[in-house]
């Protein structure tokens, strides 16, 4: 006996990458024998790729808006050509009163109405000055905020265009993103959310599967031991997590012309902390379910969702209310996709996002260390 | 008499408050065919489960080989082949795929795996579907891939947990067939069934009820004792006696 344990020792470590190599080989033949893994696997980035980066648009431009203006003056006929220059907004109906304006706007042929008073002209001359009202359509509170701030900006290049005394002047500069351009935040977020779909999502999902179906039983009964079998399962997902972010990163720079300002071996790296993270968190899942369907769900509404709503994948942590930014913080996304934003668009390297990439680490070690514990004793 | 495989003294498993196994103590010989009979229940699988190493004895040993499943469970799992209640190899694969992998899961080089994959798929009649995907497979068929699953790897001992539930009767026989090869050259098999007619195959079979084994012997020498026809009737009269004796 005590020379076989010998003998098992000396070819261990070639044996066990062999016997992982075999376990990755039959769940690579999982997947491609799936359609339905298939199609998330390479249907779902280009789709999303398409969503985002085209339909998904939080650009607004030519909002139509009415222009009721009660000064008819040099002044007020100028201001409305260059509202018009500007690109942000179009004039669609020059109406005589509010109320016809807001006729405008219940019919949705406006967007908004642009209400100049009397006296516009000569008032702005004076010290106290004058203002203009901008009536919005609040049902869609999203562009109604845009285009508030839109023509915030817009008065205030205005001003310092006409006013000579003006007091001081108001310059905005735009940083990393100089057009303010959605896509070019949102498509790098792409990357964050396909990898915690493929690496919690799908590994939770497969390895849930072989509990339900009695397979995972049945190779427990053999030499294998359990974090071999987990590493054997997770390891083509770990290398299609990688293709995908590649794949966004390429799509985002020469399809959407996305600037990749920083080191791309930098974000490479950090990209294997968010993946080891996601996985954990997977692996977790799946040791505390018994089917694929409670796996998805719990993946579903564990990860995936609120990395999509919660992360700042889209909607901005800032203006959410305290409680949802305390679940921000302990999303992975949330830390993942101020990395790949920082070394895309501002170029900044190590010495600025490691501590995003030791919250990652974090976070899984904590979560690899749940589910092994799990894993190994529900088993045996 | 041939050497001892399976030796349990003592063995006994809770879950919680329920006793599923009760101080068993049985013995298996290499080479026999074990037969386990017993109700829906009683305690068949449990028992299987922890000479598989799947699940921890509360009390007594048991020895697998010479080795203490209770405490070196991984040691065992070289020695043991194992098929499962429900047919569990992977659908998506093809019959030779399952094949390759549990041969390779066992640590055995490709030349060795083609070999025996070969020699198994030519004894039991798979040749024709080796390329095949196991969800196209008719039950008794797949059952046949799940026993050459277990024994690619020559295992001293196989363990088959109702191998024959559901499957038509020509299948079962067939399998059965399959079973006295096994054994006769060499490889010990343990075999769970409710079939009475089953039963009467085996070398040796023990009755399991509550979680006690209320009879071991060979099948003639139980139906001698309890002056009955068929192992079918010694089941019933054991069981009746036994529930009178509770009650």
């Amino acid at each position: 006996m005590g020379k076989e344990s010998k003998l098992a020792g000396y070819g261990e470590l070639s044996e066990v990458k062999s016997k992982i190599i075999i376990l990755a080989v039959k769940e690579y033949r999982h997947i491609i024998r799936d359609p339905r893994t298939l199609g998330i696997i390479f249907m779902l980035p280009i789709v999303m790729i398409l969503l985002y980066g085209y339909a998904i648009n939080l650009d607004v431009r030519n909002i139509p808006v009415a222009v009721v203006d009660y000064d008819r003056s040099p002044l007020s006929r100028m201001m409305v050509e260059k509202m018009v220059s500007s690109g942000y907004f179009s004039v669609t109906g020059q109406p005589q009163n509010i109320s016809k304006a807001r006729e405008l706007i219940y019919s949705g042929r406006a967007f908004g109405t642009v209400v100049i008073p009397q006296g516009f002209m000569s008032d702005a001359t004076k010290t106290q000055g004058t203002c203009v009202q901008l009536l919005l359509d609040g049902s869609d509170a999203n562009t109604a905020t845009i285009a508030s701030n839109y023509f915030n900006l817009f008065v205030l290049g205005l001003e310092n265009d006409l006013s000579t005394a003006a007091p001081f002047s108001v310059q905005v500069r735009i940083l990393y993103n100089p057009d303010l351009e959605s896509v070019k935040f949102i498509v790098p977020g792409l990357a964050a959310i396909l990898m915690m779909l493929i690496c919690a999502l799908m590994t939770s999902a497969t390895i849930a599967r072989e509990k339900e179906t009695g397979t995972m039983e049945l190779v427990l009964t053999t030499p294998i031991k359990p974090h071999q079998m987990l590493i054997g399962k997770v390891l083509p997902y770990i290398i299609i997590a990688f293709l995908e972010c590649l794949l966004i990163v390429g799509f985002a720079h020469l399809w959407f012309g996305v600037p990749v300002a920083g080191s791309l071996s930098v974000l490479m790296v950090m990209t294997l902390g968010y993946v080891f993270c996601a996985l954990s968190i997977g692996i977790t899942i799946s040791a505390a379910v018994r089917t694929q369907q409670v796996a998805v769900s719990l993946a579903m509404v564990s990860t995936l969702m609120p990395s999509v709503m919660l992360s700042g994948f889209i909607f901005p942590v800032a203006s959410m209310p305290w409680i949802l930014r305390m679940i921000s913080k302990a999303m992975p996304a949330t830390y993942y996709l101020k990395i790949i934003r920082g070394i895309m668009l501002k170029g900044v390297g190590w010495s600025y996002l490691w501590p995003n990439f030791a919250v990652l680490v974090c976070i899984g070690a904590f979560f690899i260390l749940i589910g092994m514990k799990k894993f190994s004793t529900r088993l045996t | 008499m041939a050497e001892p495989v399976v030796v349990a003294r003592g063995l006994t498993r809770m879950f919680g408050n329920f006793t599923a196994v009760d101080h068993v103590d049985f013995t298996v010989y290499q080479g026999e065919i074990f037969g386990f009979l017993g109700a829906n229940g009683a305690g068949k699988t449990t028992v299987i489960r922890i000479l598989c190493g799947l699940l921890r004895p509360s009390g007594g040993t048991c020895l697998v080989d010479g080795v203490d499943v209770g405490k070196s469970p991984e040691k065992v799992k070289r020695r043991i082949g194992y098929m499962s209640q429900k047919f569990s190899l992977y659908e998506d694969l093809t019959v030779g795929e399952n094949l390759e992998f549990y041969g390779g899961v066992y640590g055995l080089g490709k030349e060795q795996i083609r070999e025996r994959k070969r020699e198994l798929l030519g004894r039991l009649g798979l040749e024709k579907v080796e390329r095949q995907v196991t969800s196209d497979l008719p039950l008794g068929w797949k059952q046949r891939v799940a026993l050459a699953s277990a024994v690619l790897h020559r295992p001293k001992i196989v363990f088959l947990d109702e191998p024959t539930s559901g499957v038509d009767p020509i299948s079962r026989r067939n399998f059965w067939s399959m079973i006295h090869n096994m054994a006769a050259s060499g490889t010990t098999v343990f075999v769970t069934t409710h079939y009475m007619d089953e039963a009467e195959y085996c070398d040796r079979i023990s009755i399991m009820e509550a979680g006690k084994i209320i009879a071991l012997d060979t099948p003639g020498k139980l139906k001698e004792l309890y002056q009955k026809v068929s192992v079918e009737e010694v089941f019933v009269h054991l069981l009746a006696k036994w529930e009178k004796k509770a009650s």
